[in-house]
């Protein structure tokens, strides 16, 4: 076998290896489960690719990464170097794809990606089992930990998996991770401590910048902020969708390319928007912290919090994809207390009634051998955010109560294009009647809900739904598809008293999560307010011993700037805060809306201005008087929404 | 028309219903005879039509949105002729808008015949042209209203599973 350096020369073009790249590759080479946490822009996708040619004869690379963008771009690159890399996931056309396995079963892959929702397909899984694998590279491992400041529960089933494909090494990959978060990985993937390569967080070409701001003069702090040329391109991040719109509007109005991007714009926008950043066509985006992970722009010159961040990982995180080239960059935080209430709001807004997580359980685990929930529906229904619902789904398969099988949806709207010869014989013929009865159905609003198939036409609803989807893609018809719907397999049925343990095992669960939310919300204000070294204090978060820390010379703190003396300033006490024509406006409201509006939670929600699922999907959030007391904390105007609604 | 990518006025799908209303406030390309302050408590569907003809018509603009509240589908869907328009003039607009969209989106992959009036019923669209772009569907076709009739133009985003 040739030595790292040789593959580095050879493959790489390069002569030396960043810090703690080789130690990496030396545990992995030697077959040893490793933690590397390194910095952004350290070079952590050589610690996977180069073992990729050192263990060829081992088998094949897996590298399971959440960005679908990234493993776009990755792929691309790889196969432009002549390298056999590959990706799997739900981009690809089915033909793709079946090329893709293949090529993957044939053994002619060196490098395959994945996401972790891909990776739990039986049909890639029982490939996967049969072929050699050589190393499993987990990218942002942090995902995996519950106390991770950005959980996905899809990662949840990855040590699982990765135990199934028996690789001959597991390298989790992150860039922020706490004492806890890493000691979760290490325990998930079987990683000794020794294995843990760590290095520090800190980036020495960033400087950070905290300015003390009121609400009103943020706009100009960052018009003078992103006056300078050397400060472009850069990202803003805001806290709402759409504060992102506002600024953006607000900086174009400035002469500025700026544009806007957040998870509410489809993947399609957001890819094109993202697109034309990286070709510096835009300078700015003004983005929720849904823009950035997977954005490999490496000449981003400032990143700025126009909102403080919830959290020292995610503050890091993100002002970490500036100056990825090395060259000085800069970032920046807009310190404004008034920040404070509506992100303590929004973690309040998360609670939930022990009986919704009840009503969760016994509807999936109350329909039998399978079970279906409409996620927007439950959403609505149970008041809960799509995050929390996700959580609590995942938690339930890991509790192996229930097992994710597939999504569908429930309504459909077709009309056949004039001039095109419509083929029922091209369909199974059961289907027949059904499809006729679609295609007839010609008015503006008509839709049909395929769960009334088998009553209707005597056909299985999935079996038509097949049908639809081979129509669709022949191209044939306009169709329009809605009510997405999630179908599980009930693994373990329950008896009342099995679901109120498990009732009060996931509420427990949830409150700490809550809890840990909160902690981390102050350590955010304590950090931007206190007048030590910045770089140091987010090391100190991340656990990075003592000996190691020496002042930055080139933050806020370290260069004596006037810092924000204190961020959660609180209102005038001892007044009521809801003047008596307020409290008639929101009586007025409650007796318009009383259709809507049925516990003090729903209420407090519309008056603080949070819009979880139930209030947009009744529109409340257009209401005038949404978010009045948004200034205010939850807790102050919740005693009032108690005694409106009692 | 606009570029692939947008709509019209800026508008992207996904957007979700403020953000559209912004837009279509702030952009001269379309009108409303709405006063700007009411059109948060109306619904926006058919309050904006566009500043300029196209095929010869103006048209306003039908908005659908996915149960999240994200902007899926806009239809501009012309000024109502009555029946005794139809083979003339609708059916002169549907050849002319049909020579616009082909010249900033190439041939149609579904080329059909100007629909009979017979085809329609009252709500209903037949769509006799679609053009795939890079982010979803175009379609043109006719409509009828409750006795007259519209040349309808859709932008249809392409993903099955976008915004949910």
């Amino acid at each position: 076998m040739q030595s790292p350096h040789q593959a580095l020369q050879k493959y790489f073009s390069l002569s030396e290896f960043r810090p703690a790249q080789l130690e990496i590759i030396e545990h992995v080479v030697a077959g040893r489960n490793t933690l590397a946490t390194l910095p952004t822009g350290s070079g952590k996708s050589l610690t996977f690719q180069l073992p990729s040619f050192l263990l060829r004869t081992h088998g094949t690379t897996i590298v399971i990464s959440p960005l679908l963008s990234l493993i776009r771009d990755q792929v691309q690159k790889l196969q432009q170097q002549g390298i056999n890399a590959c990706q799997i996931d739900s981009t690809l056309t089915a033909q793709e794809r079946q090329h893709n396995l293949t090529e993957l079963q044939a053994g002619n892959i060196q490098l395959l990606y994945t996401s972790p929702e891909t990776l739990g397909n039986p049909q890639l899984l029982d490939i996967l089992k049969q072929i050699d694998i050589s190393l499993v590279a987990i990218d942002e491992a942090h995902c995996y930990s519950e106390w991770g400041h950005s959980f996905r529960p899809s990662y949840l089933s990855l040590p699982l998996l990765t135990r199934a494909i028996q690789p001959h090494a597991v390298l989790a990959l992150t860039a922020t991770a706490t004492r806890k978060v890493a000691s979760d990985i290490r325990k998930a993937f079987r990683i000794k401590t020794p294995q843990h390569i760590s290095s520090s967080p800190r980036r020495s070409n960033l400087s950070y910048t905290i300015i003390p701001s009121e609400d009103q003069q943020r706009p100009d702090h960052l018009s003078n902020i992103l006056a300078k040329h050397q400060h472009l391109p850069a990202i803003v991040y805001a806290m709402r969708q759409e504060q992102c719109e506002e600024i953006a509007h607000h900086l174009s109005s400035n002469g500025l390319r700026a544009k806007s991007y957040h998870a509410g714009m489809s993947s399609q926008s957001r890819k094109t928007i993202q697109d034309d950043f990286l070709t510096d066509k835009t300078q700015v985006i003004v983005a929720t912290i849904a823009f950035g992970m997977g954005v490999d722009k490496s000449n981003i010159r400032s990143i700025i919090h126009y909102h403080l961040p919830k959290s020292p990982e995610g503050w890091m995180q993100e002002s970490g994809r500036a100056g990825r080239d090395a060259h000085p960059a800069h970032t920046y935080l807009l310190a404004c207390p008034a920040d404070i209430i509506p992100l303590t709001n929004f973690i309040r807004a998360r609670e939930l009634d022990e009986s919704s997580i009840h009503r969760l359980i016994t509807t999936l685990t109350s329909q039998g051998k399978t079970a279906t929930i409409q996620p927007y529906h439950t959403r609505v229904n149970l008041g809960m955010l799509t995050s929390t619902l996700d959580v609590l789904l995942a938690k339930l398969e890991l509790l192996k109560i229930t097992k994710y099988t597939h999504t569908t949806w429930r309504y459909i709207k077709m009309n056949v294009l004039y001039g095109r010869t419509f083929n029922l014989t091209d369909y199974p013929k059961k289907h027949h009647k059904a499809l006729t009865h679609l295609i007839n159905m010609k008015g503006l609003y008509d839709r049909y809900d395929l769960h009334d198939a088998p009553t209707d036409f005597g056909v299985p609803a999935e079996k038509l739904y097949q049908t639809l989807l081979e129509i669709k893609h022949s191209g044939e018809c306009y169709m329009r598809f809605s009510g997405w719907q999630k179908h599980y397999k009930i693994l373990k049925p329950l008896d009342p008293e099995q679901v109120n343990a498990l009732t009060a095992n996931i509420y427990s669960y949830h409150q700490d999560q809550l809890t840990h939310d909160e902690l981390r919300l102050k350590e955010v204000q304590r950090i931007a307010t206190t007048r030590a070294c910045i770089p140091v204090q987010f090391e100190k978060w991340f656990s990075i011993p003592k000996a190691q820390l020496t002042p930055c010379n080139n933050c806020s703190s370290c260069n004596g700037e006037k810092r924000p003396t204190k961020l959660n300033k609180k209102p005038p006490a001892k007044r009521s805060p809801i003047t008596d024509e307020q409290l008639a406006t929101i009586k007025e409201f409650l007796t318009k809306k009383k259709k809507y509006i049925h516990t003090p939670a729903q209420l407090t929600c519309v008056l603080c201005g949070i819009g979880t699922p139930y209030i947009r999907h009744y529109r409340l959030h257009y209401h005038p008087i949404f978010s009045t007391f948004q200034h205010l904390p939850y807790d102050e105007i919740h005693p009032y929404s108690i005694a409106l609604i009692d | 028309m606009t570029r692939a990518n947008q709509l019209i006025a800026g508008i992207n799908y996904g957007d979700d219903l403020q953000a559209v209303t912004n837009k279509l406030k702030s952009s001269k390309l379309v009108t409303s005879k709405i006063s700007k302050n009411l059109l948060s408590r109306t619904d926006i569907n058919g309050s904006f039509t566009t500043a300029n003809k196209l095929a010869g018509m103006k048209f306003k603009l039908f908005f659908d949105w996915a149960e999240s509240g994200n902007l899926e589908q806009v239809t501009y869907r012309s000024s109502a002729l009555p029946s005794s328009d139809y083979n003339h003039k609708l059916k002169s607009s549907w050849k002319r808008a049909i020579t616009v969209l082909t010249s900033i989106y190439g041939k149609a992959s579904n080329l059909g015949d100007f629909p009979p009036k017979s085809k329609l019923a009252p709500g209903a669209i037949e769509f006799s042209h679609e053009w795939k772009i890079n982010n979803g569907y175009i379609y043109l076709g006719v409509g009828q209203e409750t006795k007259s009739f519209t040349l309808n133009i859709r932008f249809c985003e392409f993903s099955l599973t976008a915004h949910q």
